[in-house]
């Protein structure tokens, strides 16, 4: 009778630990699989960020571009080959660096077109630019794109009060007045 | 006999008291899955335009979640960040800001980071 109870006594307690130790392993794989989704979270919510980015960038490049181009110092045209194309690699390649925080980020630029709309005279011209970028973030692996392909027009003009005015349309415009 | 019988009954109890309440402490607060929870307050903030952002740190507030640029004081903390391209040259600017001849990116950080606390 005795060895009964006590065999008895040896099974409850091993079961009770059984399940408790199969308890919190199952706890633990879904605090990995929680692990694992808030680490996707983040990179996808880089890589949107970093298309954002990469859109802005690209106007940034065209509307320093026109600055150069026909600005108060005029210089080569937009489309020259230190002009717009070369200013996209390189404020690209800043800006990868700068969204590279614990997340790596790399920003390779796939193509660069430029195009004159009107014949250049002075001040008022307008181009029409592109860019297409890949965006390469460590750990992004859904089907969402993480291409970024912009377009813009890119206008330089003479505005009211002597000023010049250069912009990256619809949204980006830059007004300044030559000394 | 009789004591061996109530030793093993107490060992059973308490075998069964540790299994259930270590299940349920480890349940109730799953810190990875509150980690996720968090992140996800600290983004919504920093899309929010600068303006709307200490009104939704307000409403957090009553129901225990603290939204700070700082780690704040709190039981689990959790930091969020988003980037965000700042256009240094817009509008009417002189002509020789250097915002014209290099990426704004160089004149300001691009990034936003929040933190977000529970109590």
């Amino acid at each position: 009778m005795k060895g009964f109870y006590s065999g008895f006594a040896a099974a409850l307690v091993t079961l009770s630990l059984a399940g408790l130790f199969f308890a919190v392993l199952a706890l633990s794989y879904q605090d990995v699989a929680a692990l694992a989704e808030l680490d996707a979270v983040r990179t996808f919510d880089r890589a949107q960020d970093a298309q954002d980015v990469l859109r802005e960038v690209v106007a940034d490049a065209a509307v320093d571009s026109a600055f150069a181009a026909h600005g108060c110092q005029p210089g080569p045209s937009v489309c020259a080959p230190d002009g717009f194309s070369s200013r996209v690699s390189t404020y690209a390649s800043r800006a990868a660096s700068r969204l590279s925080d614990g997340i790596s980020v790399h920003v390779q630029v796939q193509d660069v077109s430029c195009r004159a709309l009107t014949p250049s005279l002075g001040v008022d011209a307008s181009y029409e630019v592109n860019a297409s970028l890949t965006v390469d973030v460590t750990g992004f692996q859904s089907g969402t794109p993480a291409d970024v392909e912009v377009s813009y027009r890119v206008d330089a003009s003479n505005a009211p009060g002597g000023l010049i005015r250069v912009g990256a349309k619809p949204e980006w415009v830059v007004q300044f007045e030559c000394p | 006999m009789r004591g061996f019988l109530l030793t093993l009954d107490a060992l059973f109890a308490l075998a069964i008291l540790i299994a259930g309440l270590s299940f349920f402490a480890v349940q109730s607060f799953s810190e990875p899955a509150a980690a996720s929870a968090l992140y996800l307050v600290g983004r919504d903030f920093l899309v929010l335009p600068p303006g709307l952002q200490p009104e939704l740190a307000d409403s957090l507030e009553p129901r225990g979640f603290t939204v700070s640029s700082q780690p704040p004081n709190s039981r689990f903390v959790v930091q969020a960040k988003a980037f965000r391209y700042v256009r240094a040259c817009e509008g009417a600017v002189s002509p020789d800001a250097g915002c014209l001849r290099e990426t704004d990116a160089a004149f300001s950080s691009i990034q936003s980071v929040t933190w977000v606390g529970v109590r």
